[in-house]
C-alpha cells in the first residue's frame, strides 16, 4: 500500500517561489490535509504529487517508486501514478450524463462493458445517486454534482485520492454532511487521502495529519491536536483555532529552574515549564480563548468590549489595558458593555513564543503570585 | 547554503526539454510560431523593401533608374511635392479619417440607442427588432453601398442613372447625399451598428441592475442614472467599439469604391490601389505601411482602454430583475420608427437587388420593363455584357461560384482548425512567452487593411521564387487564410477560456490521450463556439471583395470579383443578381449551421 514521500520539492513560476524545499512523508492510509491561506502553495503541492504540475526540482516517491526525480529525469504522467483527483469545481463533463461521466474513465482503462456497468452501479449506490444516472451535470444541485464527481474519481479504485478544496462550493449545511461522508469513505475505501483546504475546521476534523503551509514553506506537519495544542510558531497558532489565540506581549524578567518570570498586562507571573527553549527578552504569550475564563477571582482586570452569544458558547471580547483579549465562555451569557470583569489564565497548554523568531519556545502554565 | 542545494538539484537540460515537448500545447505553439512568422512577417519585410525600390513601368520611366535599385524618391514625391502629396496622400487621409470617425460615431449612436431600448425599456416587438437589426452585419458592407446608389442615384449626379427614389417619388437627391463622404459614413456606420448593438447590449444586459437600483433609492432621476451611472459603466465598451468601427471604416475599400468613384472621392485604401494600378507601386506600399501603422496605433489605444478599465466591463450581476423604463405614450411611435428603420436597412436591400436584377432599363420600374433575362435568359448579347446568358444558366457564374465556395470551404477547414489549436495552446500555456508571441502573430493580420494585405502578397507573388503563386487558387487560399485567422484564433481562445483546465485534467488522470481529450471532451463541450470558428471564415471568404480583386488571375475568376467587374463596367443588373445570390448563400449557410448546431455568425462576432 502506498506511502508518498516528497524530498526537497521546489516549484518556481519564473521568479515566484510557490513551494520552497518541501519535505513530507504521507503515511499509507493516512488522511493528510494540506492547510494554509490562499496562495500558500498547497494546491501546487497537491498537483505536483498528482503529476498535473511539474516541480522545478526534487523527488517524489509513491509506494517506493519514484514518479518524479529531477536528477534522474523521471516524470510519470498522472495516469501512471494510480491516483484519483477530485477538483474544486468538480470538473464534470457537461456534455455527458452521470453514467457517462463515471464510465468514461473506466472505458479509457479498457474495462469490458459488463464490468463497467457493475462498477458504475456500485458507485452510484455507494454515493446514493442512483436516481440521477441519466441526468446531465447541469440538471443536478451542487451537492449531487459533488457526489457524481466523487463517484467518478473513486470508480477506478485509485490507491491515493487527491482532493482540492472539494467542499468549498457547497453551502454550510451540506458541507457538514459531506465532511462526515468523506471521513466515512476514507475508512470504506481503504486508501490514502490527500486533501487541500483553507478551512482549519475541516482540516482539524477530518485528517490524521495536518500539513500547514505559508508562502510555500512548510510550517508544521503534525496530527491536528498537536497542531492545536503545540503550534510550532505564531503563524500556526493564529491560523488554527476559532476564535483565534490571544497573543499577549510579554517580557522575560528572569529564568528560574521551573520556568520563566514574565511581566505582561501590567502583572508579573511565573511561566511554569519544563521545556523552556530559546527565548529573548521580548516574548509573546499565546493563550487560547478557552484558557482565559471570566472568573470573579481572576488575576487580570478587563473592560467588556462586546459579547457575542452563539447559543452553545459565548465569545467575549474585553480590553485589558491596550490589549484586546478574547475569551470563550460555555453557555449563553451577556455582559453589559464597558462593565469590568476579572479574567484568569488556566490550564497547562499556554504557549510562549519568542518575539524575534516567532517560534514556540515553551509550553506550560501561568502562575500568578499570591 | 540553499543555493548550492538548489543547483545540485537542478534538472538536466534534456529533462526539461523532454518535459517541454511532452506537452502538445508546446508543440502546437512552436509550429505556429514558425508558420505565422513566415506568413505574416516575411511579407511585411517585402513590403518595407518595396517602399525603397524602383519598379518596372511608370516608376522606371519617370526616374530613369534601373528596376530594383534603391531610391527615396517615392517618399519625396508623396511628402515633398505639395500638389501631388495633397491629392494622393493628405486629402485621401483626411477623407479616411472623416469616414472612420463619422462611421464610428453613427454606429455607436444607432447601435447603442437600439441596445438601450431593447435591454432597458418596455419597447414593443423587441424580439423582431433584435433579430432583424443584426441582419445588415451579416451582409457584406458593400451591399449596403450598392443599395444606397440603387436607391438614390439620379439623373443629375454621377453617371446619370435613374434610381428608385427618383423613379418612384420624382425626387432628385443632391450629389453629396448620393456619392462621397456622407453616404460612406452612413453605410459603414449602419453596417457596424449591429456590432455596437451586440457589444453594448451585452454589457447592458449583464450589468448588475442593483447598480442602477441603488441610484434610484438615492433619489436620482432616470436621466441622471443614465448619465452618471449607466453611461460611465459602459463607456470603456463604447470606446472600444468606436475604435473597432473606426479601424474597420479606415480600412474599408469596397464601400469607398462604390460610393466614391463617381465623384473621384478617394480614401487611403482606394488611393493605394489607384496608385499601384497607375504604376506608382512604391508610393502605394508607403500608404499601405502607413495604414498598418495607424491600425496598430488604434488597436494599441483600444487595448490600453479596455485593459485599464477592465474592472468596469466585467461587472456582471446575479440580479436578472431589471425594472424596465416605461415608454408610455412614446412606446408605439418609437417601436414603429425602429421597425421601419430596421426593415429599411435589412429587408429593403434585398427587395432592391431583386428589382434591379429584373429591369431592362435602369430607373424604369414598370412591369413592361421587367425581364428574367439576367437570371435565366439568353438574349444577353444585345446588352453587350460579355455574358452569353443569364447568371443561373451561365457557366462563368457557376465556375466562379464553385471556386468561391471551394475557397471558402478550404480556408474554413484550415483556418478553423488552426484557430482552435491556437486557442487551445495559447490558453493552456497562458502567460508564457510562446503563448503571447503566437497569439499576437495570429492577430497581426487584423491590423492590416485588406487592401494593404492583398498588396503585400501581390508583391511577394510577383517577385523572387514565388512567381508560381501568382494568380493561383493556392495564393487566394493562403492570403484569405492568413487574413481571417485573427477571427478564428480569437474565437478559439475565447471558447477554450470557457473550459476550466480541470475539465481536461480530469481526463488526463484517467490516461486519456490528447487526441481523444480534444475529440471527446473539449470539442463536444464547445461545439457551437468551435463551429462558429469554422463558420466565420466561410462567410468572410464568401463576401470578401477587396482582398481578392488584386490577386485573382482574371476579374471573373470568383463570384465576388465578378460582381465587382460588373459594377465597374456598368452592368448593374448582373451585379444586383450576383449580389442577391451572395446574400442568399450567406444567409443560407448561417441558418443551416444555426439549425444544425445552434452556432451562429453573430455569436462568434466581437470576440
Amino acid at each position: 500500500m502506498p506511502q508518498i514521500i516528497l524530498e526537497h520539492i521546489n516549484k518556481r513560476f519564473d521568479k515566484f517561489v510557490a513551494v520552497d524545499d518541501l519535505n513530507l512523508v504521507i503515511e499509507d492510509r493516512g488522511f493528510v490535509t494540506l492547510l494554509g491561506p490562499s496562495g500558500c502553495g498547497k494546491t501546487t503541492t497537491l498537483r505536483m504529487i498528482a503529476g498535473l504540475e511539474t516541480p522545478t526540482s526534487g523527488r517524489i516517491l509513491i509506494d517506493g517508486k519514484p514518479v518524479y526525480d529531477s536528477e534522474k529525469g523521471i516524470n510519470l504522467p498522472p495516469n501512471k501514478r494510480d491516483i484519483g483527483f477530485l477538483f474544486q469545481n468538480y470538473a464534470l463533463w457537461p456534455h455527458m450524463t452521470v453514467y457517462q461521466n463515471i464510465a468514461f474513465g473506466l472505458e479509457m482503462l479498457k474495462w469490458d462493458k459488463k464490468r463497467i456497468q457493475e462498477r458504475v452501479q456500485e458507485m452510484l449506490k455507494l454515493l446514493k445517486i442512483e436516481q440521477f444516472v441519466k441526468r446531465y451535470p447541469a440538471e443536478l444541485s451542487g451537492g449531487q454534482q459533488q457526489r457524481v464527481a466523487i463517484a467518478r474519481t473513486l470508480a477506478p479504485s485509485p490507491r491515493v485520492l487527491f482532493m482540492d478544496e472539494p467542499l468549498s462550493n457547497l453551502d454550510a449545511k451540506l458541507r457538514g454532511e459531506m465532511r462526515t461522508e468523506l471521513k466515512r469513505l476514507h475508512t470504506d475505501t481503504n486508501s490514502t487521502f490527500v486533501y487541500v483546504t483553507h478551512d482549519q475546521l475541516e482540516a482539524m476534523t477530518l485528517s490524521t495529519r495536518v500539513c500547514l503551509m505559508e508562502t510555500g514553506v512548510l510550517q508544521q506537519y503534525a496530527p491536528p491536536l498537536e497542531i492545536y495544542n503545540r503550534p510550532a510558531n505564531t503563524f500556526v497558532a493564529g491560523f488554527v483555532g476559532n476564535p483565534t489565540m490571544n497573543f499577549i506581549p510579554a517580557r522575560v524578567l528572569s529564568r528560574r529552574q521551573n520556568g520563566l518570570e514574565l511581566s505582561f498586562l501590567g502583572r508579573e507571573a511565573l511561566f511554569e515549564t519544563a521545556n523552556a527553549g530559546e527565548v529573548g527578552e521580548d516574548a509573546i504569550l499565546g493563550v487560547r480563548p478557552e484558557f482565559l475564563p471570566i472568573s470573579p477571582n481572576g488575576a487580570l482586570e478587563a473592560a467588556i468590549y462586546s459579547t457575542l452569544p452563539a447559543g452553545m458558547e459565548t465569545t467575549v471580547k474585553a480590553s485589558c489595558g491596550d490589549t484586546m483579549l478574547t475569551s470563550v465562555v460555555f453557555g449563553s451569557v451577556d455582559y453589559e458593555v464597558d462593565s469590568r470583569v476579572r479574567m484568569d489564565i488556566v490550564g497547562s497548554d499556554i504557549m510562549l513564543f519568542d518575539k524575534a523568531t516567532q517560534k514556540a519556545a515553551a509550553s506550560g502554565r501561568v502562575v500568578f503570585p499570591g | 547554503m540553499k543555493d548550492t542545494r538548489q543547483d545540485l538539484r537542478r534538472e538536466p537540460l534534456y529533462f526539461r526539454a523532454k518535459a517541454f515537448f511532452s506537452k502538445p500545447a508546446n508543440l502546437i505553439l512552436l509550429f505556429f510560431l514558425a508558420v505565422l512568422a513566415a506568413l505574416s512577417l516575411a511579407p511585411m519585410v517585402t513590403m518595407l523593401t518595396n517602399m525603397f525600390k524602383v519598379h518596372a513601368g511608370t516608376e522606371r520611366k519617370l526616374l530613369r533608374l534601373k528596376v530594383g535599385s534603391l531610391t527615396l524618391n517615392h517618399f519625396e514625391m508623396l511628402f515633398r511635392d505639395y500638389e501631388w502629396g495633397k491629392a494622393n496622400f493628405w486629402i485621401p487621409l483626411f477623407n479616411s479619417l472623416i469616414v472612420a470617425c463619422g462611421a464610428g460615431l453613427l454606429g455607436i449612436l444607432i447601435g447603442g440607442t437600439v441596445a438601450w431600448f431593447v435591454t432597458r425599456s418596455d419597447l414593443k416587438c423587441k424580439k423582431f427588432i433584435s433579430a432583424v437589426f443584426v441582419f445588415p452585419y451579416m451582409m457584406p458592407a458593400w451591399t449596403l453601398a450598392l443599395f444606397w446608389t440603387n436607391m438614390f442615384q439620379n439623373s443629375k449626379v454621377g453617371g446619370g442613372v435613374v434610381g428608385m427614389v427618383e423613379s418612384l417619388l420624382g425626387v432628385c437627391m443632391p450629389e453629396w447625399f448620393v456619392f462621397g463622404l456622407f453616404p460612406m459614413i452612413v453605410v459603414i456606420g449602419l453596417h457596424y451598428s449591429p456590432f455596437a448593438y451586440l457589444l453594448i447590449g451585452g454589457i447592458l444586459k449583464n450589468m448588475d441592475a442593483t447598480l442602477e437600483e441603488s441610484a434610484t433609492i438615492l433619489k436620482a432621476s432616470r436621466f441622471t442614472i443614465i448619465r452618471r451611472v449607466t453611461v460611465p459603466i459602459i463607456m470603456p465598451a463604447v470606446l472600444s467599439t468606436f475604435l473597432l468601427i473606426f479601424s474597420s471604416g479606415f480600412a474599408s475599400y469596397t464601400v469607398p469604391v462604390f460610393l466614391g468613384s463617381a465623384t473621384r472621392t478617394f480614401t487611403l485604401s482606394t488611393k493605394m490601389r489607384a496608385l499601384i494600378q497607375a504604376g506608382y507601386e512604391g508610393q502605394g506600399y508607403i500608404i499601405a505601411f502607413i495604414s498598418i501603422l495607424l491600425g496598430t496605433l488604434i488597436l494599441g489605444i483600444n487595448q490600453y482602454f479596455t485593459g485599464k478599465r477592465k474592472s468596469f466591463t466585467t461587472v456582471t450581476g446575479k440580479s436578472g430583475q431589471v425594472s424596465l423604463v416605461r415608454l408610455k405614450r412614446a412606446n408605439w411611435p418609437i417601436s414603429a420608427l425602429l421597425i421601419f428603420l430596421t426593415l429599411f436597412f435589412a429587408i429593403m436591400p434585398l427587395v432592391s437587388f431583386a428589382l434591379e436584377s429584373v429591369i431592362r432599363q435602369p430607373g424604369n420600374y414598370s412591369l413592361s420593363n421587367m425581364t428574367l433575362n439576367f437570371w435565366i435568359g439568353t438574349e444577353a448579347s444585345q446588352f453587350e455584357t460579355g455574358m452569353p446568358s443569364g447568371i443561373l444558366i451561365n457557366s462563368t457564374m457557376w465556375a466562379g461560384l464553385a471556386r468561391q465556395v471551394g475557397l471558402a470551404l478550404a480556408v474554413s477547414m484550415v483556418v478553423g482548425t488552426c484557430g482552435m489549436l491556437i486557442g487551445y495552446a495559447c490558453v493552456r500555456r497562458r502567460g508564457s512567452f510562446l503563448s503571447r508571441a503566437v497569439e499576437n502573430l495570429a492577430f497581426f493580420p487584423y491590423l492590416m487593411p485588406a487592401m494593404a494585405f492583398g498588396t503585400i502578397y501581390l508583391a511577394v507573388a510577383t517577385s523572387g521564387g514565388f512567381k508560381w503563386m501568382y494568380g493561383s487558387f493556392f495564393l487566394l487560399g493562403l492570403v484569405a487564410g492568413v487574413k481571417f485567422l485573427p477571427f478564428a484564433s480569437r474565437s478559439g481562445v475565447n471558447s477554450m477560456m470557457q473550459i476550466s483546465p480541470e475539465i481536461e485534467e480530469a481526463a488526463t488522470i484517467f490516461g486519456v490521450p490528447w487526441v481523444t481529450r480534444m475529440a471527446r471532451i473539449l470539442f463536444p463541450i464547445q461545439k457551437s463556439a468551435i463551429i462558429s470558428g469554422y463558420l466565420l471564415p466561410v462567410i468572410n471568404v464568401m463576401r470578401e471583395v477587396a482582398l481578392f480583386t488584386l490577386l485573382v488571375p482574371y476579374p471573373r475568376y470568383l463570384l465576388t470579383t465578378m460582381l465587382f467587374s460588373f459594377n465597374e463596367t456598368g452592368y448593374s443588373q448582373y451585379g444586383s443578381a450576383v449580389t442577391l445570390l451572395i446574400i442568399m448563400i450567406i444567409i443560407g449557410i448561417n441558418s443551416l449551421v444555426n439549425k444544425l448546431t445552434g452556432a451562429s455568425f453573430d455569436k462568434g462576432i466581437g470576440g
